[in-house]
């Protein structure tokens, strides 16, 4: 068989062709397999972008603050209120009402008091809508998104793919509270709650810490604290983990975490991925009302007994004197009654302390009352350290009233040191209110039983009787009263100790 | 007898240049291929190091942790070294910025590409610092 020109040429080409249909599919495959990989890149770009950008939320939300309002001693050092300090705001709200609420069940609640419990929750809501609106707030939050994210393009997809949140203001950004039943960033010591008002706690460690996000309710209203667990800093979380967490709580608490969608734009393709960071503030606080103080005071009056009736009634002084209480009683034995009284001896006492203890009887349940308001300044004070602040206060002449309020050298009030002074007597710091009374009604706590010519006695001298004297003594105790105060306007509670000193005189020797 | 016979040498002959052509090809595909997986493996890693290092509290712990992350990197016979070029730790800016280069050996080396350095760059937030007081 004869073949062609023409058909020895095809052949003769055939496997050049081949050849290169071969070179060109395997170049095609090799740039299909670039491309992809240059996608796939870009999408773990936007994914690492994505990460790093909320993760750059949940650091910088904390940075977020907004007015004080009423609550300057519980602001920051720029006398503001952020994430890791709106839990001392509500700390400050919740012992109010838990002090309106104790003084409720003792008897002693006024109108002030709970008209001081209502204003301060309503002020710790207004601040806290205040923070969660910003918490909240699309512009802030992709603003802090866009921080990092500039840093951070998907350069496999082009030089100008950079990954930002959307566009859209609808769409903002969602919001989460987790780790719902763990510690608040807010410690506290059990015994500085009033008796029998509830607080949700947890501990950890040796510290008992607010439980977050785990409603409770003093003076009937509700509190919810920010969870922010302790020695965590703020990390990406799980997408379901945030899912569950997204709502279901009473009062608005502010969130601790948040998410968004970030995208990226580039040669002809869109990329996007979400993620979900928890913040943390990482400071810890203590459960207190920093600017309060609490008051001791004293009152004194003498009682005058002639042949066992009262003649008279007069008030002593903070310091010794000589007193007539009674003057020319005509006495049913014959003869006319001077009574005099040396009062005001406890005063010469060497400190605070033995005044306090000067009358006889138990006076533990006055103490402890004090420990346990002075532990809402200070949750690390004891009943040991109110003893060795009063033994150091040495009585002033004439002060009638002992406060016992804080010192600080932190310009956000954290670190509370105890003093005790006088009016008169010593300088009190600007903030302290001193005119302002307790809000709740009084009561008397303790009484103390009378000593015999201790510390004051008395004398008198009689004319006309059968003897120029009579047998006389002085009768000295006390009662102790409790009114306590709910802290609203400083002040957490005044004990009162009204002292007696009865001079009896029986006119017959 | 004559003619066929010189049509068997002739495809022999477009085989040959054929396979001259794409076998470089083919061996350059797979030169690519651990190029591009070393480089996105870097890639990871310095985002691995940079979460590291954002939550160290200053300089120079954070170029510790970086290098701890890079110590526990398992080199071969294609990766043989990973070393730290940059870490920028920031406390101004709140961010902290990690550079690696990693050399990396291709399997078909070519004359001047037998070794070739991967840099990769990853900037993270320092989550470490607490909030102002």
């Amino acid at each position: 068989m004869k073949r062609t020109r023409q058909q020895i040429r095809t052949t003769r080409g055939a496997s050049v062709i081949l050849v290169a249909l071969c070179a060109l599919g395997l170049i095609i495959i090799v740039f299909a397999a670039f491309q992809l990989s240059l996608i796939m890149g870009g999408s773990r770009e936007v994914r690492n972008a994505v990460d790093a950008s909320i993760l750059n939320v949940g650091k910088r939300v904390v940075g977020l603050k907004v007015p004080s309002g009423i609550f300057k001693d519980c602001a920051d050092s720029m006398g503001t209120v952020g994430m890791s300090n709106i839990s001392r705001v509500w700390g400050k709200a919740y012992l109010i009402n838990a002090n309106a609420e104790g003084m409720r069940n003792d008897g002693l609640s006024t109108g002030q008091a709970s008209d001081a419990a209502d204003q301060v929750y309503s002020a710790a809501q207004t601040v806290n809508a205040n923070l969660r609106a910003q918490l909240t707030d699309k512009n802030l939050l992709d603003q802090f998104f866009n921080q990092l994210s500039a840093n951070k393009p998907a350069k496999l997809l082009g030089e100008s793919a950079t990954v930002n949140t959307s566009k859209d203001a609808k769409t903002g950004w969602a919001t989460a509270m987790v780790d719902r039943g763990a510690e608040s960033n807010l410690s506290f010591t059990p015994s500085q709650i009033p008796m029998n008002v509830q607080v949700k706690q947890v501990k950890v460690g040796n510290k008992t810490y607010v439980q977050g996000y785990t409603p409770f309710t003093a003076n009937n209203k509700e509190f919810v604290f920010p969870s922010f667990r302790l020695g965590e800093m703020p990390h990406l979380i799980a997408d379901s983990h945030f899912q569950r967490n997204m709502g279901g709580l009473p009062t608005n608490p502010i969130p601790n975490a948040f998410r968004e969608m970030g995208m990226a734009d580039g040669a002809g393709t869109t990329l996007s991925a979400s993620a979900c960071a928890e913040a943390n503030p990482q400071r810890q606080y203590l459960l207190a009302i920093p600017q309060a103080y609490v008051t001791i005071t004293f009152a004194n009056r003498a009682l005058w007994i002639v042949e066992n009736k009262q003649v008279n009634q007069t008030n002593y002084g903070f310091e010794p004197e000589t007193q007539q209480g009674a003057k020319k009683i005509k006495l049913s034995v014959g003869g006319v009654l001077d009574g005099f009284g040396n009062l005001g001896n406890e005063y010469k006492m060497v400190n605070l302390w033995r005044l306090f203890t000067a009358a006889k009887g138990d006076h533990t349940v006055a103490l402890m009352k004090l420990v346990q308001r002075v532990q809402e300044i200070d949750p690390t004070f004891t009943k040991e350290r109110l003893i060795g602040l009063m033994s150091s206060q040495t009585l002033m002449p004439g002060a009638s009233k002992y406060f016992i309020y804080p010192s600080y050298t932190t310009p956000d009030f954290t670190n509370p040191t105890m003093k005790i002074a006088s009016i008169p007597g010593a300088a009190m710091p600007g903030w302290l209110a001193a005119a302002n009374q307790a809000d709740g009604d009084k009561s008397v706590i303790t009484t103390e039983t009378a000593a015999i010519d201790e510390p004051n006695t008395c004398y008198d001298n009689i004319v006309g009787g059968k003897s120029p004297t009579g047998k006389h003594w002085t009768e000295f105790y006390g009662s102790i009263s409790w009114q306590p105060g709910t802290g609203f306007s400083q002040c957490l509670g005044d004990l009162k100790l009204s002292r007696t000193t009865k001079c009896v005189f029986t006119g017959v020797p | 007898m004559r003619r066929k016979r010189r049509q068997k040498g002739q495809s022999l002959i477009e085989v040959m240049i054929g396979l001259i052509v794409i076998i470089p090809i083919g061996l350059a595909a797979v030169d690519l291929v651990v190029l591009t997986n070393a480089s996105q493996n870097n890639e990871e890693l310095c985002e691995i190091a940079a979460r590291a290092a954002s939550t160290k509290g200053n300089a120079a712990s954070a170029t510790h942790a970086v290098q701890e992350v890079v110590d526990h990197v398992a080199l071969t016979n294609v990766v043989q070294e990973i070393v730290i070029d940059d870490v920028k730790y920031n406390l101004d800016t709140g961010q902290v910025g990690v550079s690696l280069i990693m050399k990396v050996h291709v399997p078909v080396p070519f004359p001047n590409f037998d070794t070739i350095s991967c840099k990769a760059g990853a900037v993270q937030p320092i989550v470490s610092t607490p909030a102002l007081q």
